[in-house]
């Protein structure tokens, strides 16, 4: 019966997915241990240079650096979108995405006051479709040891906010609680908050004093790269679990699907035999 | 009042306490020492070693390339790498 063999035909490749899926999520499963583990071991050092900047930014005296520069009028916004470059990871790209466009929505941005700076795949290829403009597209955002990203495009932003091209910078990606909880974020860089509580009015030394811009634009370009450092870390080990989440999923309602399959199939198999035998007893009534 | 000494790098926490005496750092000018109630600083590192003192005994790490940031009393060591 053609039925039968149809249903069969699809058995078997539910099947097939079914595994596909189960072994995408032990991949999954391992590169996220992995990520963590890096992410992991990452997070003091930017912990402690978050609060060293905070330290600097509440102090008066170094706000005549060009990073504190609040701008009158805040027409160009930079936006740096940390995303992945593979897809079936469930709704994590599209989180981010709809991050980024409710900040566009909620600030009411003209299209070409955007610049957007891209990490990953998929950021660029949904930014492109629905013509943004793309000031930097960094191709990947897998962070390998000697990779030259965050180093670029640090050096990138920080010179498109002090050449006056972008009026503030915003970071927007996928911060990482734990396997089963990541959230979109969209944090403010550049221009440095200045906080009004604890100010510290006390005298900053800054050594080798003959040059303390020049350190401090080391300081501060150092921090955006950390802060780009710590969130791929964190968007990496993000993507995995969330990878690994969906690909459970998918490997559940594979198993289901067969069950079902299953169940009209063996309906479908009775009811073919039930007929034969019906057919039989005809015939054999017939003859009599 | 003791100091408060971090040290990380970009791997882990190499030293976090907070009953330092006296700490001493290759500072770029030359080796500066801090006592309780040093000025804020900002500064960037050179080769040396860190040495520290809790009570009487005196420890010492290697430094290479990093700043330091001291304010309330709390000395931040960023070392790369």
């Amino acid at each position: 019966m053609a039925n039968l063999k149809s249903i069969k035909r699809k058995i078997a490749s539910v099947k097939n997915t079914r595994q596909i899926t189960k072994a995408m999520k032990m991949v999954a499963g391992a590169k996220l241990k992995k990520a963590q583990l890096a992410m992991n071991e990452f997070k003091p050092y930017a912990t402690a240079y978050e609060q060293v900047v905070v330290n600097m930014t509440n102090n008066i005296l170094l706000r005549d650096s060009s990073f504190f520069q609040i701008r009158e009028k805040v027409n160009n916004v930079g936006f740096i979108v940390i995303t992945s470059d593979r897809g079936l990871c469930g709704a994590f790209n599209v989180n981010i995405f709809k991050e980024l466009l409710d900040n566009i929505k909620r600030r009411n941005l003209e299209n070409n006051n955007i610049n957007l700076y891209i990490v990953g795949k998929k950021g660029a290829d949904f930014f492109k479709r629905h013509g943004y403009r793309i000031n930097f597209n960094s191709g990947t955002s897998v962070k390998k040891e000697e990779s030259s990203i965050t180093e670029k495009l640090s050096k990138i932003v920080a010179e498109d906010f002090i050449n006056g091209k972008i009026d503030e910078l915003n970071i927007i990606s996928s911060r990482y609680f734990s396997p089963v909880n990541q959230k979109p974020d969209c944090k403010k860089i550049f221009p440095f908050e200045k906080t009004t509580e604890n100010v510290n009015v006390e005298d900053y030394v800054i050594e080798p004093d003959s040059n303390d811009e020049e350190v401090l634009s080391t300081i501060f370009n150092d921090y955006i790269k950390v802060e780009i450092d710590i969130r791929l870390f964190e968007s990496n080990a993000g993507e995995q679990a969330s990878r690994m989440n969906a690909m459970d999923n998918a490997t559940r309602n594979a198993g289901k699907l067969i069950n079902k399959l299953t169940l009209s199939f063996n309906k479908a198999r009775q009811t073919a035999v039930t007929l034969e035998i019906l057919d039989l007893v005809n015939g054999a009534n017939a003859l009599k | 009042m003791p100091i408060k000494l971090k040290v990380v790098n970009t791997k882990k926490i190499l030293i976090e306490n907070n009953d330092v005496d006296y700490c001493e750092i290759p500072a770029k000018c030359g080796i500066e020492g801090i006592l309780p109630g040093h000025i804020n600083f900002i500064s960037f590192l050179n080769e040396g070693k860190i040495k520290y003192k809790i009570k009487d005994e005196y420890n010492e790490i290697d430094a290479k390339e990093g700043f330091v940031e001291f304010s309330d009393n709390t000395i931040s060591i960023l070392l790369k790498g």
